[in-house]
């Protein structure tokens, strides 16, 4: 039971502050790149909510080792358990949630959901203690003990799984057990199994150990002993009865040494079954040791399933396109926050996944001007210029339309640092790209009223013109491209066009290649060969508008 | 005969039971139908009712867990403490804005949703008891409340005393006001308490005087024989040659026995009273008597520089006069002649000079206490006295001012209840909820209220003296229920 709506940290590992609201939400994506401190946000929701009584804690845990600020983790919870409402427990201790502001309030008033604030405070002794706390002056913070914080139902699937697979207490098999059981019956299945157990193991005769026995068994009462009702059998005195020891095997191997993918799963699959229960699950890296399909496919079955509350951590494209925006939060390295995603960007999450784990975007009108960008990258690797993904850039296609304006206001938004790369052919589109420049958008785009085609044919060399209708004459053939670029060409067309520089030549190959439904470059393949023909000529259109594109998107990615 | 079963089984039922007929017992037999996780809230006006109720649970050997036994003040106040926001609660001693304050407040927040739920997770169902003695304004709390669970409340209109500052009571009989409860109206008929080894005679005459008050008709003391009649003069309380005095003397060697006073107003006629009978009688103090906050507050201004001088005053505030004269003056304490009584004064002065030094409740509450063992000191308010001195030593341990220690003292004795035993003397509002073996109803035609006549002489399991100057007593019609 139990889900976050907020979570404060300071002093916690690589976190000197950190304050988020996540509000009424099921599910949680963090993504980031790495050592920002996803896992450890993580792992801060998994010690003030843990079910241990001695979580252990180190110098290393404070922030920069500094022992002299303690280290400080508050959750703010609703959907509470009734037991923890009870008026003996904490029902005294909540506040009211406003739905509509995400604002909390020591006031509670009618509309407002109940909320539980626990706090984890350690200080320099090491020394961890659990409060639930609310800011009305009468109230002192009051202990919250292992039993009560276990009745949360949180757990966290790390690398170390292999405790999942034991039936000891403040384990998730364990809460499904007390799940199953009615309050009446308080008996401990576990350690009767084990009775059960000895008991067999009673009834067995170490037959071959019987003549030594026999030797001890004589000796012993010619010294006027008898132990002659002595059998062999084990002493419990090592053998603790600990339902810790109790683990699930497939057949007689322990889970525990399965492979990293198939133990990752099994956990999560018994932490679902809490969490349908209403319990909160903590997945670090989702997509480890998994194909990617199996990552999805877990994804999709997490967001779906569910009834508690889910919390992951993912650098997989193909998780991603399995959420939607509102789910996927992003931590950027010493921020105090974490980003949210509009809704409008959920188109772009489903085509541009990879956008989203990057730093810096370049949001491209479409498929052509994609292409283009690959193109110069794929000329900066060969030049062994910095690349885009060393630079954390990455190139999202807008698909036309006007969603690439709304693509750049949204990652915009939420931190990223973003370029758009488009046209200028459509009015209303330019007329708002000086709000996009004022956002602090890069805009990176063509002369009024042109296209990067007019540009193209207008301002490369004819040899490299050519060759651009030398590449659509390979896809399409030589007559079929040559009577496109007649048919648009007023008055007679001359026979030896090829060798005949000429603005109405350049403008009837333009046409041509424009065409609807017969564009020749509104593919990203296609693109990419354009930009590599930008990039070879980049030295002879300095001049132009087309080589000022170029640098201006050369500078935005080295960061000029 | 009345079925306890069906009683819990409405939503909203409502038990009428004249003092005396088992109404605790109801409530315990209740309490027993109950599984262990639907815990019961049980709210109750006074201390005295807490207490009776926990002892009659525990010797039922019912599982203290099952229930939450409190004062409807205490419940209600725990949550105006815990959720009100605003700092203009009024201080607990200005008891008269103080506890309409919590009820208002209470109301406000029980209408609260988030609120409700913490409630109604909680407890399963809600009892009240003693209802007729429920202000409006506690009405409409419970009210409330009996939206959340099933709720049965029970009491007996003729013991309607309770004067909550002058605030309207509720009337059981109000078949507009009790909506709901009315409709599942029970009755128990069996005076227990008289039953079980004790005087059946005596159950039997107030069950019949019950219905002569209720009637409104003239009641005649010697028609029933159980009740002990002493004609008497008022003025012979106060000359201890009388056989009123005598009489009162002879009560004395009863273990268990209550005298219960008609005047509520002052507690002076009842000190003079333990004056007159050689202080053995005890007081039964009102958990919000003024003078415990007053002496607190006194304490707080105590220091090294006014510590002796101020001695005098305050003492005699907790002891008796003339004793404190002998002893203490103005300037502190008397110089004295005596071997002996220099031999009594020298650990005295030990402590005053050591407070002029330091000062400190924990040795001034010594002082105190040793100023009491002084010959010829008496102490007619011990409760007063004990509950100061423990009040004094929490404030130096815990680090707070007296006032606010005494304030605790008293909250804990309104939440736990409290136990009367002995020889004790009180009004019918400090006593309503108990039992005693033998009850003196001292001029009993002072008492101007059918109700504090029925619950005074109903105070009585055994034996019951009446001392009045007539045998008839007959209560204005204005005086109706």
């Amino acid at each position: 039971m139990a889900k976050i709506h907020n979570l404060k940290i300071s002093n916690f590992k690589g976190l000197k502050r950190f304050e988020q609201v996540f509000g009424i939400t099921d599910f949680i994506c963090l993504i980031g790149r790495g050592d920002s401190g996803k896992t450890t946000i993580l792992e801060a929701i998994s010690a003030v909510l843990s079910p241990n009584w001695n979580l252990s804690f180190y110098d290393s845990d404070f922030h920069n080792g500094d022992i002299s600020n303690p280290i400080e983790i508050e959750v703010s919870l609703y959907d509470l358990p009734a037991t923890l409402i009870r008026e003996s427990k904490f029902g005294l201790f909540i506040r009211g949630l406003n739905v509509k502001t995400n604002k909390i309030s020591d006031e509670i008033e009618d509309d407002h959901v109940s909320i539980l604030t626990v706090k984890l405070i350690v200080d320099k002794n090491l020394e961890p203690k659990w409060y639930v706390i609310n800011k009305r002056e009468s109230q002192q913070p009051i202990e919250i003990r292992t039993g009560d914080r276990a009745s949360l139902n949180v757990f966290l699937i790390s690398d170390y799984v292999d405790g999942h697979f034991s039936w000891s207490r403040g384990n998730p098999l364990n809460a499904l057990l007390k799940e199953e059981e009615t309050t009446t019956e308080k008996s401990n299945v576990l350690i009767d199994a084990f009775r059960e157990a000895k008991e067999k193991i009673d009834s067995t005769s170490f037959s071959h150990l019987d003549n030594v026995v026999q030797k001890i068994k004589l000796s012993a009462t010619a010294l006027g002993v008898d132990i002659n009702d002595t059998q062999t059998t084990i002493d419990f005195k090592n053998i603790a009865l600990k339902d810790g020891r109790i683990s699930l095997h497939d057949h007689t191997v322990p889970f525990r040494l399965k492979g990293k993918g198939s133990k990752r799963l099994i956990s999560i699959a018994i932490q679902l079954e809490v969490a349908k229960t209403g319990g909160i699950l903590l997945i670090d890296e989702i997509e480890q040791g998994l194909e990617p399909d199996r990552a999805q496919h877990l994804a999709r079955v997490l967001k779906k399933k569910n009834k508690g509350q889910v919390f992951i951590t993912t650098h997989s494209r193909d998780v991603l396109v399995e959420l939607t925006a509102g789910d996927v939060f992003k931590m950027k390295k010493g921020n105090i926050n974490l980003h949210s995603f509009d809704s409008s960007l959920q188109g772009c999450i489903r085509r541009n996944p990879e956008a989203f784990f990057s730093e810096r975007v370049l949001v491209c009108e479409g498929a052509t001007e994609v292409g283009i960008c690959r193109g110069i990258n794929n000329f900066r690797i060969e030049k062994g210029d910095p690349n885009a993904a060393l630079l954390g850039i990455r190139f999202a296609d807008g698909q036309g339309g006007s969603n690439h304006v709304e693509y750049a206001k949204a990652f915009k938004k939420s931190g990223y640092d973003v370029s758009l790369f488009c046209d200028s052919d459509v009015p209303e589109i330019n007329k708002v790209k000086p709000k996009l420049v004022e956002l602090g958008i890069r805009v990176i785009d063509c002369e009024n009223s042109k296209s990067i085609e007019n540009h193209l044919f207008e301002d490369l060399p004819w040899e490299a013109v050519l060759s651009l209708v030398q590449y659509r004459i390979k896809e399409k053939g030589e007559s079929s491209v040559q009577d496109s670029i007649e048919w648009r060409y007023d008055g007679d067309f001359p026979y030896q066009w090829r060798s005949n520089d000429h603005p109405a030549i350049r403008d009837a190959i333009y046409q041509a290649s424009v065409t609807k439904k017969k564009e020749w470059f509104k593919r990203t393949d296609h693109g990419e060969f354009v930009g590599r023909i930008i990039c070879e000529n980049s030295d002879a259109i300095k001049e132009k508008k087309l080589g000022q594109i170029f640098q201006e998107l050369s500078n935005w990615m080295e960061n000029v | 005969m009345f079925n306890h079963l069906e009683f819990i089984s409405r939503h909203k039922s409502m038990l009428i039971a004249p003092a005396g007929f088992g109404k605790t017992h109801t409530i315990a037999e209740c309490l027993k139908t109950f599984e262990k996780g639907d815990k019961q809230l049980i709210l109750t006006h006074t201390h005295a009712g807490v207490a009776s109720i926990k002892e009659k649970i525990k010797n039922e050997g019912i599982s203290s867990s099952i229930c939450e036994v409190e004062t409807i003040t205490s419940f209600a106040q725990k949550y105006v403490l815990a959720f009100y926001f605003k700092n203009d609660i009024p201080d607990q001693d200005d008891s008269k804005n103080y506890y309409s304050f919590i009820i208002e407040k209470a109301i406000d927040l029980f209408k609260l949703s988030p609120i409700q739920q913490i409630i109604s997770t909680t407890y399963k169902g809600l009892f009240v008891d003693e209802y007729q003695d429920c202000t409006v304004k506690q009405h409409n709390l419970i009210l409330l409340l009996s939206e959340l669970f099933p709720t049965h409340i029970l009491g007996d209109f003729l013991q309607g005393i309770f004067d909550f500052n002058g605030e309207q009571l509720v009337d059981l009989t109000d078949s507009l006001m009790m909506r709901g409860f009315i409709e599942s109206k029970y009755e128990l008929d069996k005076p227990q308490r008289w039953l079980n080894g004790n005087n059946a005679f005596l159950g039997a005459d107030l069950k019949s005087l019950r219905e002569v008050l209720i009637d409104q008709k003239e009641v005649d003391f010697r028609k029933y024989n159980s009740f002990e009649l002493k004609l008497i003069s008022e003025r012979d309380l106060y000359n201890p040659r009388t056989e009123y005095c005598r009489q009162i003397r002879s009560l004395m060697k009863e273990k268990s026995i209550l005298l219960l006073h008609p005047d509520s107003t002052s507690v002076y006629p009842r000190l003079n009273i333990i004056k007159m009978f050689n202080n053995e009688f005890t007081l039964v103090e009102s958990i919000d008597d003024k003078e415990f906050y007053v002496l607190s507050k006194e304490c707080d201004l105590l220091s090294r520089e006014n510590v002796r001088i101020k001695l005098f005053v305050f003492c005699k505030k907790i002891f008796n006069k003339t004793g404190v004269a002998n002893w203490l003056n103005e300037k502190g304490l008397k110089r004295k002649i005596k071997q002996e009584d220099k031999e009594l004064l020298e650990p005295i002065e030990a402590i005053i000079s050591f407070l002029e030094k330091e000062y400190s409740h924990y040795k001034y509450a010594q002082l105190l206490k040793k100023l009491k063992t002084l010959p010829g000191i008496k102490c007619y308010r011990r409760e007063l006295f004990n509950t100061l001195c423990i009040a004094l030593e929490d404030a130096e341990n815990d680090e707070i001012s007296v006032f606010d220690s005494m304030k605790n003292k008293r909250n804990q004795t309104r939440r736990i209840g409290r136990k009367i035993y002995g020889k004790s003397i009180g009004t019918t509002l400090l006593t309503k909820g108990l039992e005693f073996d033998t009850v003196a109803i001292i001029n009993a035609h002072k008492f101007n209220c059918p109700k504090h006549l029925y619950v005074a002489m109903t105070r009585a399991s055994k034996r019951l003296v009446i001392f009045s100057n007539k045998a008839k007593i007959h209560f204005d019609s204005d005086n109706n229920f």
